[in-house]
């Protein structure tokens, strides 16, 4: 028994409440990476310059959801803490993004 | 999830800000288009009208001006805010601070106050009554012939 099933034993975790919590916040990261889309669409950034924007955006997501959703305890709600938060924000919503970002880009550009 | 007013309210403004913005950077790059093109023998019967004297000001399309970049900034921030902090609920992962908050009322298990994750044990038949059973046994017995 290595130290993480022991930590397991020690304090059990309730698994379904685990799934729910990273549904919701993959909810958040789609809504919000197609809104970031739409703001680079419309700037009209390209190619490095929109994903760097995409990354600071989903930064800036993620400090949100630690400070509001989670009340700034992140390790209560995820099993990662806030590492695990950002990493999912910033490989989740990458397709949403591009998706939105082409697609306003071409529309407001003619 | 149950959406504040503010938010609400937050979610509305930024939206139509936001489409705002759309609108103006979509003018924006029509407007100078037009106005870069007019010299072009192609499109100079499309749309005189929006040859402005200005027009050797306007670079190309790719610039905005800076207001529209602030006011899609702004939006996009606030409506990124917004979306957040409407009322997203989330639960403890950890067995123990989850019956914890059952127990005492504190989370709530489908909109109503739970009994705790132990109820199965605690809310359960008493013993049977072996005598009253086995007189109704044998009053059936007797009524049977």
């Amino acid at each position: 028994m290595n130290a993480e099933e022991r930590d397991l034993q020690l304090y059990p975790i309730v698994p379904e409440n685990l799934i729910a919590n990273s549904k919701t916040i993959s909810d958040l990261q789609s809504l919000s990476s197609s809104l970031l889309g739409i703001a680079a669409g419309i700037l009209g950034l390209e190619s490095y310059t929109g994903f760097l924007f995409y990354l600071l955006g989903t930064l800036f997501v993620s400090t949100l959801i630690v400070t509001f959703v989670m009340g700034g305890k992140p390790e209560v709600y995820s099993r990662g803490g806030w590492k695990d938060v950002i990493a999912a924000d910033v490989t989740g919503g990458v397709m949403g993004f591009v998706l939105t970002w082409t697609l306003f880009f071409g529309l407001v550009r003619v | 999830m149950a959406r504040s007013l503010p938010s609400k309210l937050l979610i509305a403004f930024s939206s139509i800000l936001l489409a705002h913005a759309c609108y103006s950077a979509h003018e924006h790059s029509l407007l100078s288009t037009t106005t870069t093109t007019t010299h072009d023998p192609l499109s100079s019967s499309s749309s005189p009208s929006f040859s402005s004297p200005h027009s050797s000001t306007i670079p190309s399309g790719s610039t905005l001006p800076l207001d529209i970049t602030l006011e899609t900034l702004l939006s996009v921030s606030l409506l990124l805010v917004g979306i957040v902090s409407s009322g997203w609920e989330l639960k403890p992962i950890s067995l123990r601070s989850y019956a914890g908050g059952v127990e005492s009322g504190r989370i709530l298990v489908d909109g109503k106050k739970g009994k705790g994750l132990f109820v199965g044990l605690e809310e359960r038949a008493g013993f049977a009554d072996v005598r009253k059973q086995r007189k109704e046994f044998t009053d059936w017995m007797k009524t049977q012939g």
